[in-house]
């Protein structure tokens, strides 16, 4: 009998406690997940660190490793002194443009080992709008103006294709000169213009901008030298256009023409684009 | 503790703990990869904010700084270009322009940080609100800037608040309906194994009959089978071990009784011999009494000998030709039947059976000296072939027969007859129909018990036909040897 009793209050106490485990679990354990999130959350707000310059943009890194941040971004830098471009074959030149062309988001970042510094890339422009001037595409004006109104980004593509890194970069530099934007975009790694935007006043562009495409075409790229010239007809509109070959045929350039009115004012676009016959 | 309860509870816990442990997971996941991409989101706007103040940097006069520090310019120009929240310092630490919510904010730990050409990031809270703030410094020729760039993350935060209510209520409701069906679940689990329990409870409480439902050919299932077979080997088991008790009880009973009236009949006379004086034809007649129970104790003794006997010895069993066999044994009875004015015929068809002489002997002899008792006048054995069923496999629960001749021996006479409700007890040891008659003839009550037993040594049994008042067939059937049924 009493050990009958002594069972039985043994069986009501493991029933007791698995009771208060199970409510310790269901409701402890719903306060406990609710504690550690929290936690987590104020562990993540804590956190601070460097950023750092990837191939692909930025990542992170910790408060604790800063050691060798200084001499890796040391490497990155470029003296401001004179850019000597890469060459590279036009057979290259032509993949970069495709993979420039296919869409892929791109990403901004600070310039690497092999690509031009911001005050390269903005002299370089200059140096392009200076030559524009004096052939007479732009305003002659231009040719000794110095261009304090300036926005420069340098992007890459996020998604990279077979080509080597420092090769796909380009700088996007917006200059604004009495009410003429000139947009251009510059190969980061051989300097040179690839793609350029003109947007005025009619009246404040040379005639000579519109009348003479070729000599346009060739004065904008001069690296397509020794290339061919075709016309090309638009079928619906019956127009023409010139194209300007590179000398392996690979490149071609053209410009493209639009024009708008606005407050009475009538604007023209010329967007003046390298393209990949691959 | 019952089944049912541990499995509620235990799969409450494990529901509750995989549940809570599943979704802290992927929340924290979720919070970890939104806080990643805000960082992204905004060292991409910084960068953008970087270049435009290089740009200025590089195209603008190098004191342009230094003016806006004193005052003399704004910086305005330069902000409404950028993306985000923005701060600049100088490099010496003076604020020249703020577009956070929190002027007096401090960031002096953010702009210790700051190296050239190198960004740091940090959150910091602004009245109420959390910030995400990348700062750099940006250095051209011998000027530069400290740039800071914010974005408000609170959002962030509200949305990682939310989702941990949602997980709760969802919690809740999982938890309200997981215990319903874990409830259930478990009651659906243990119902057989409960009312396996009541069964056992019951036949333990004597109830041998019990049984449980066989439903469904899992293991639930096949241990209700396996249950129910167990029950019936118990209760059969029962049965045989009450039914034996109850044999052994008849058996003492009857041992004692039989016993008892041949000894008081010898002490009777033998008392009387030996306290009177009796005469010679009184003497000669308490002799023969103490002659006559003493003759009657002498077979009761043999009777039970033959018995035990039979009950510890393997025998042998040979091919004997049945029609020689009977011939012999009819030849033996015949002069006794003769003077005890019985008409004793027999005919027997010629076939070999298995049979042990000397016990069939003594089975036949029980037969023909029972129906003797009985007070036939005519006695009739027939032996012959006929057509029956033998079972393949008598170890086999399920039978299978298949069809054979079979040699049948029938012992018929025009006695008395044996009541047909006493013909189920009269193998039975010391069992008499008519104990007096019996008695008088030097009977026990065993010698169909020892015939029965016989007929068993030889794979058969006394079957007993009778209406109770015209005479009694019995009937042996044996298996024929090999030689016969391949005859």
């Amino acid at each position: 009998m009493k050990l009958i009793f002594k069972k039985t209050t043994h069986t009501h106490l493991l029933t007791l406690l698995l009771i208060l485990l199970s409510l310790t679990v269901t409701i402890g354990g719903w306060f406990f997940t609710k504690h550690f999130l929290n936690y987590k959350e104020a562990q993540l707000l804590l956190r601070s660190g460097k950023l750092q310059v990837a191939e692909s943009g930025f990542s992170l890194r910790r408060q604790t490793d800063t050691s060798s941040d200084t001499s890796k971004e040391a490497d990155l830098m470029q003296d401001s002194g004179a850019f000597e471009g890469a060459l590279i074959s036009e057979d290259l030149t032509a993949q970069i443009l495709r993979s420039w062309r296919s869409g892929a988001s791109l990403i901004s970042h600070d310039p690497k080992k092999g690509e031009m510094n911001m005050e390269q890339a903005i002299t370089a422009g200059i140096g392009w709008i200076h030559n524009m001037a004096k052939q007479g595409f732009l305003p002659r004006s231009f040719s000794k103006n110095s261009f304090r109104d300036v926005s420069a980004i340098l992007y890459t593509l996020e998604e990279k294709p077979d080509i080597p890194d420092y090769l796909l970069s380009r700088w996007i530099i917006s200059y604004t000169i009495k009410e003429v934007q000139i947009t251009l975009y510059i190969h980061a790694a051989t300097g040179q213009v690839w793609q350029a935007e003109i947007l005025a006043e009619n009246d404040k562009l040379p005639e000579q901008l519109s009348s003479e495409e070729e000599a346009l075409l060739k004065a904008a790229f001069p690296f397509l030298a020794g290339g061919g010239c075709e016309f090309s007809q638009n079928l619906q509109d019956e127009s023409y256009r010139i194209l300007v070959s590179s000398p392996e045929d690979k490149i071609v350039a053209n410009v493209q023409w639009t024009m708008f009115e606005n407050d009475h004012q009538d604007y023209t676009i010329a967007v003046l684009t390298l393209n990949s016959r691959l | 503790m019952k089944l049912g309860i541990k499995m509620f509870f235990s799969i409450t816990i494990f529901f509750s703990a995989a549940f809570l442990g599943c979704g802290a997971i992927l929340i924290s996941y979720f919070y970890d990869t939104a806080i990643e991409k805000e960082i992204e989101s905004t060292a991409q706007r910084y960068q953008y904010n970087k270049f435009v103040i290089q740009a200025s940097l590089i195209t603008r006069e190098d004191d342009w700084i230094k003016a806006a520090a004193d005052g003399h310019t704004s910086v305005e120009f330069l902000v409404s270009d950028m993306n985000g929240t923005v701060a600049l310092y100088t490099l010496d630490g003076s604020m020249l322009f703020s577009g956070f919510p929190d002027k007096t904010a401090d960031f002096s730990s953010l702009l210790a940080q700051s190296q050239p050409e190198s960004s740091s990031y940090q959150f910091q809270e602004m009245q109420g609100r959390m910030y995400l703030l990348i700062c750099g410094s940006i250095k051209q020729n011998n000027t530069g800037v400290y740039l800071i760039t914010g974005v408000d993350v609170q959002k962030i935060l509200q949305q990682q608040e939310r989702i941990i209510q949602k997980f709760g209520t969802i919690y809740a409701a999982a938890l309200s309906a997981g215990v319903v069906l874990i409830f259930f679940l478990s009651a659906l689990l243990t119902r057989p194994v409960k009312l396996l329990t009541a069964a056992t409870q019951k036949i333990a409480d004597g109830n041998y009959a019990e049984r449980v439902a066989e439903s469904g050919s899992d293991e639930v299932g096949q241990l209700a089978r396996n249950f129910n077979q167990m029950a019936c080997a118990i209760e059969e088991k029962i049965n045989e071990l009450s039914q034996s008790a109850q044999e052994k009880e008849d058996f003492a009973a009857n041992f004692a009784h039989e016993l008892k009236t041949p000894l008081t009949s010898v002490i009777g006379y033998a008392d009387r011999i030996y306290k009177k004086e009796l005469s010679r034809d009184a003497q000669k007649q308490a002799a023969w009494h103490i002659w006559n129970e003493g003759m009657r104790l002498e077979a009761l003794s043999l009777k039970l000998m033959d018995l035990t006997v039979l009950n510890h010895r393997n025998f042998v069993l040979e091919d004997i030709d049945a029609a020689l066999l009977l011939a012999e044994l009819a030849a033996d009875v015949e002069y006794l039947m003769h003077e005890k004015g019985i008409a004793f015929l027999y005919t027997a068809q010629q076939a070999y059976i298995k049979a042990d002489y000397d016990l069939f002997k003594t089975l036949f002899l029980n037969l023909i000296d029972n129906a003797a008792k009985a007070g036939a006048s005519h006695i009739q054995v027939n032996g012959f072939l006929s057509d029956g069923t033998l079972r393949q496999h008598p170890g086999e629960t399920h039978s299978r027969t298949q069809p054979v001749q079979l040699y049948t021996i029938q012992i018929t006479d025009d006695g008395c007859g044996i009541p047909p409700e006493e013909i189920q007890r009269i193998t039975e040891a010391f069992y008499m129909v008519d104990k007096s008659r019996s008695r008088k003839l030097h009977g026990a009550g065993l010698g169909l018990s020892l015939a029965q037993k016989i007929a068993e040594i030889h794979g058969s049994r006394l079957d007993f036909t009778s209406d109770g008042s015209s005479g009694t067939t019995v009937t042996i059937v044996l298996t024929p040897s090999v030689q016969d049924t391949d005859l």
